[in-house]
């Protein structure tokens, strides 16, 4: 059904302790080219710490991860800054920078990275990412005169104007009401498709994960405790697996 | 058993702050260099703190001067007024009271700040965005602290002698030749260079302390509320403990003469 070429994460092995409360215990991924692999779990289950470890925000305890087929943990300080542009992270409460305008908030990521482009292009991308996520007429507002939904757009727009090929979210539509989250959750189905990008979504929405996962992994105990379609994790007969289900529409 | 709790609490902040400070002098100067953060926040370091300063400033030397007329006139040296303000003010009066005001108005804004910026996840998206959030937000302000406080001094300095100046001609008529010419007289290099030498490292330990708070603000705003709070009592301590260390100095090498 999907053109996967290749790995684009693997995680294998993962360990991640906070004193002496194990996160993420003996945890494996593996996520291909243009695959969208969402993680559910309970609260407090080690999901955000798991996307965490990936973009290079904590350290793991044990285990590798190979992004782009590079080890995270051999990497310096510039090498893991220059891997970074290629992965976008949209954080769970959007994390816009608050001194700057939403132009700013978009241009920044940019001049550090693409220092060869002339102003025009700059105000060219930050236009189409802007456009892209239908907020044109907000460039030159502060992020607290925007709605969650917005400011939650915005971060996407943030988060895919340096075109990475792998993007994490971190539960993308908590906090928004439905109709928002849906219209969120559509966006990024629809920007993924459009620039080929990889991903990861944290969440608990079992609606979130039914439209946009090719796989759908469940986190339990620390664990990657059962992988699969959200068809077949449904019909699982697992209780640990169902609880998830019970609520979803 | 509480004491040495605090004891080893204390010990292990202050292993802390001596870490982050060891960091950012191998940060500081590598590049890249943020340029235009450095410059926006020397704007607001040091411009935009610049009415307080001159206001507090202005305040001082006119109270110090009419507070100080009443004892000399009893001894008839009134005409040492201007020589005894400046001398207080350039050697400890300016730079003491303009660090104060500084670790009250530039370390609770970095502490605030940057400790909102940590408990939001700002500084993880600067961090996941490929930038380096210890260079652009710590390195920049502690720097721009450092270059500023020295000036702001200088310019509470002068201000605080013209004070001075309105407030000896308030009781007696004084011609600013004359005024200024004392002042000049009474002041040597060796009063300015230590005091501004001073003040850099003031400036430093504002800038330190602030961002240290506010980097590793913790317990969501309860934690900002604390980094900031904690962040002046800190700054405001450690001025004049480098102060008191910064006259044992410059008397050791006799310049306090």
């Amino acid at each position: 059904m999907k053109d996967f070429e290749n790995v684009v994460l693997k995680i294998s092995g993962l360990h991640k302790s906070f004193g002496s409360k194990h996160i993420l215990v003996d945890f494996n991924l593996e996520l291909l080219r243009g695959e969208n692999i969402v993680v559910i779990g309970k609260s407090g289950s080690g999901k955000s710490v798991l996307i965490k470890c990936v973009v290079g925000l904590l350290k793991p305890d044990k285990g590798t991860i190979r992004v782009f087929g590079t080890d995270m943990q051999s990497l310096n300080q510039d090498e893991m800054d220059r891997l970074r542009v290629r992965i976008g992270f949209l954080f769970q409460n959007s994390a816009l920078y608050d001194s700057m305008t939403v132009r700013e908030n978009l241009l920044f990521p940019m001049r550090r990275h693409w220092m060869d482009i002339s102003r025009d292009e700059e105000e060219q991308l930050v236009d189409e990412a802007l456009e892209n996520v239908g907020l044109s007429h907000t460039k030159e507002m502060m992020p607290a005169e925007l709605s969650g939904g917005m400011r939650k757009r915005v971060a996407i727009a943030r988060t895919l104007i340096m075109k990475p090929e792998l993007v994490l979210y971190d539960e993308p539509t908590t906090g928004l009401d439905p109709i928002t989250g849906r219209e969120i959750v559509q966006l990024m189905l629809d920007l993924q498709k459009k620039y080929h990008i990889s991903s990861i979504m944290i969440s608990h929405d079992m609606t979130v994960a039914k439209l946009t996962a090719n796989k759908i992994i469940v986190l339990y105990d620390g664990t990657n405790y059962a992988t699969g379609t959200y068809e077949e994790l449904k019909n699982s007969t697992d209780k640990n697996v169902q609880q998830f289900f019970e609520f979803a529409t | 058993m509480k004491l040495s709790k605090e004891i080893n609490d204390f010990l292990d902040e202050t292993g802390k702050v001596m870490s982050f400070t060891i960091r950012f002098f191998k940060e500081g100067f590598r590049p890249r260099y943020e340029w235009h953060e450095f410059l926006r926040q020397s704007y607001i370091n040091g411009y935009k703190s610049l009415p307080l300063v001159g206001i507090t400033a202005f305040i001082m030397g006119l109270v110090l001067t009419v507070q100080s007329r009443p004892t000399l006139a009893e001894f008839g040296a009134t005409s040492w007024l201007p020589a005894m303000v400046a001398i207080s003010i350039v050697r400890e009066i300016g730079p003491v009271i303009t660090a104060l005001i500084c670790a009250g108005k530039i370390g609770s804004s970095i502490g605030a700040e940057l400790g909102s910026m940590r408990v939001t996840e700002q500084i993880d998206a600067m961090e996941v965005s490929g930038t380096n959030p210890f260079k652009y937000l710590v390195v920049t302000r502690v720097f721009s602290i450092s270059l500023m406080l020295p000036i702001l001094v200088l310019l509470a300095d002068f201000i605080a002698i013209y004070a001075c100046y309105i407030g000896v001609n308030l009781k007696d008529v004084v011609s600013w030749d004359l005024f200024f010419n004392k002042v000049f007289r009474s002041l040597k290099f060796s009063d300015f260079i230590p005091s501004v030498i001073k003040s850099v490292f003031f400036g430093f330990a504002i800038g330190i302390i602030g961002c240290y708070k506010g980097y590793n603000s913790q317990k969501g705003t309860e934690g900002v509320g604390h980094a900031a709070n904690s962040a002046v009592v800190v700054a405001s301590l450690i001025v004049f403990v480098m102060d008191l260390i910064a006259v044992q100095i410059t008397d050791m090498l006799g310049l306090n003469a």
